[in-house]
């Protein structure tokens, strides 16, 4: 036995054929994509960016309502952080892997809607209230009804 | 002969793994803090998400088909519906809206390499889901 | 090795462990009727025979007498395939915690048969053995693990120096050095974690997994390795590591209590630093 011994066993630089013995499995159908820090590490970074700005954006407008420079910071970061959350569900659902075609028009799909949202909010802030007093008008629709009578 | 044989076995072989069934998954696997906090994160963050990109989309696109979908319409509209279904809207919506909130807040800690014992884990599912039902209750009724 | 080998075949006999069993049955107060053994529980197995592919997966049901069962799970499971069903199927081995042969879902969770207590018979409450999940079936509970090791093989689990070394010399580490792998190399690739994760079970062509992340983790945090940055730049897409999303079923489920999550979020932060 190999561990009982007397002589110390050397920690040797080791190779697959120590690890393995003859039958190396062959890792070859592992896809190694080749290394991308945009769609890796900075992706994750920025995903993680945008979700922190997204907590104060959300605590002012909670806390001290309607604020113009707010409410456009609203408009942005909440759709891209909503459009970096559908991208990661696609990811993981509709891989291009297995629906090639359905993976390329929801992504389509998903940067349009992302776009009209953007539009929208923009609209929100420029022709109506601004989108936290909009949301809470439409939120304290029960009450108004409540005072009215 | 012994050519046949392993012929024959490799054509067994080879059909049997073609008809090889993936063993049963998120079915039979134990409803845990881990898992189903963050199917509800998901699905949280997919409704709200999903909800409000279609609401500020139609917002964009109703003056091309003269919708009037202004604050002031939008409100009174609303307050001719019943109360019931106007609680119940709120309470869906913003109890969605905070446990996605706090249970974000809980994985931007993780991702600092913080809480991730199975312990804190527990801990912290706990504290996420009291945070929500504190939450939902304040915005559906105050 | 003598010594070893009596205490093995003393423990194999599990003459303490059936004496422990049938004490604890009398004591928890079941009328023992001529009948019906006194600590029956039903066991219900997946069961998938290769032979007749085309037949649908089926739970097939055992019922066996506790106080005549051996007090861990893979005990129950050789008992049903040496005294009632020979032809039922699953892999075991060390029947101590250490090979990680024996991995399945039991109860609802990913863990060792060998080292998982029989819960004390209850009327309706039946165990229920599936093989690990989202698996290729290749028979009854046992799964094909060919892809898996693959992935291990492809983060090349062994350690890569630049320099050419003298077979005689040790690489030296400090004690704190040596820390930094406790949690890690205790790992026995019996896979409990990366069928439990959800991401896995979606994307296990591309994404490699907590139980191949940790071991990659193992690579990266130790000092004797001189490869970080290749090993660093082969996560760098959006499958190997990210699809990670910290749901950490595999920490809850380890049978080692290691924590596969810790490690998978230790790889995300040096591929932010670095």
């Amino acid at each position: 036995m190999a561990f009982s011994s007397g002589r110390a066993l050397l920690f040797k630089a080791t190779g697959p054929r120590e690890l393995f013995g003859d039958e190396v499995p062959n890792p070859a159908q592992v896809p190694q994509p080749l290394a991308n820090r945009l769609k890796g590490s900075y992706h994750w970074m920025n995903e993680r960016a945008v979700t922190v700005i997204s907590v104060p954006v959300l605590v002012t407008a909670f806390v001290y309502g309607a604020q113009p420079i707010n409410d456009m910071l609203l408009g942005i970061v909440l759709p891209m952080h909503a459009y970096m959350g559908f991208q990661q569900v696609l990811a993981d659902y509709f891989h291009a892997r297995r629906w090639p075609v359905v993976s390329r028009v929801l992504k389509a799909a998903l940067v349009g809607l992302t776009a009209l949202a953007m539009f929208g909010a923009w609209r929100i802030n420029t022709t109506d209230v601004g989108v936290t007093d909009y949301c809470k008008r439409l939120w304290n629709a029960n009450k108004a009804k409540k005072s009215d009578e | 002969m012994r050519r046949h044989v392993e012929e024959a076995q490799s054509v067994v072989a080879e059909r049997a793994r073609k008809n090889r069934p993936v063993s049963p998954h998120l079915g039979i696997y134990k409803p845990q803090m881990t898992w189903v906090l963050s199917g509800i994160n998901r699905n949280t963050g997919v409704a709200i998400g999903g909800g409000a990109f279609l609401y500020a989309a139609s917002f964009g696109l109703a003056p091309m088909f003269g919708l009037d979908l202004s604050s002031v319409a939008v409100a009174s509209s609303l307050s001719a519906m019943p109360a019931f279904v106007l609680i119940g809207a709120k309470a869906l919506i913003s109890g969605c809206l905070s446990f996605h909130c706090f249970s974000g807040i809980r994985h931007l800690w993780w991702d600092t390499g913080r809480s991730l014992s199975n312990k804190a884990v527990i801990n912290t599912g706990y504290v996420t889901l009291a945070a929500t039902a504190l939450a939902t209750g304040y915005l559906t009724f105050f | 090795m003598i010594a070893t080998r009596l205490v093995r075949s003393g423990l194999q006999g599990s003459i303490g462990g059936r004496l422990c069993a049938r004490g604890f049955a009398t004591t928890t107060g079941v009328s023992a009727s001529v009948e019906k053994p006194a600590d029956e529980k039903a066991f219900k197995i997946y069961r998938w025979n290769p032979d007749r592919p085309t037949e649908e997966p089926r739970m097939q049901e055992y019922k066996l007498d506790l106080s005549k069962t051996g007090p861990m799970v893979l005990d129950a499971l050789i008992k049903i395939k040496n005294e009632v069903d020979p032809t039922l199927t699953f892999r075991r081995s060390c029947r101590e915690g250490i090979c990680g042969s024996c991995a399945m879902n039991i109860d609802g969770q990913n863990t060792l048969a060998c080292i998982t207590h029989i819960p004390k018979s209850e009327p309706g409450k039946d165990m229920v053995i599936y093989p690990l999940p989202h698996m290729f079936v290749v028979k009854d509970l046992v799964p094909d693990m060919t892809y898996f090791y693959k992935q291990y093989a492809s983060i090349k689990p062994w350690l890569q120096r630049k320099d050419t070394l003298d077979a005689n010399k040790e690489i030296l580490q400090s004690p704190e050095e040596r820390k930094k792998l406790d949690g890690l190399y205790e790992c026995i690739l019996c896979a409990c974690c990366s069928t439990s994760c959800p991401s896995y079970w979606w994307n296990q062509d591309t994404y490699l997994g907590p139980s191949v992340l940790l071991q990659a983790y193992r690579w990266m945090a130790d000092s004797r390795d001189q490869q970080l940055p290749e090993r660093l730049s082969q996560m760098e897409n959006a499958f190997s590591v990210y699809r990670c999303h910290t749901i950490m079923n595999c920490s809850r489920t380890c049978p080692k209590h290691l924590n596969p999550g810790l490690a998978i979020a230790q790889i995300k932060l040096l591929l932010a630093k670095n």
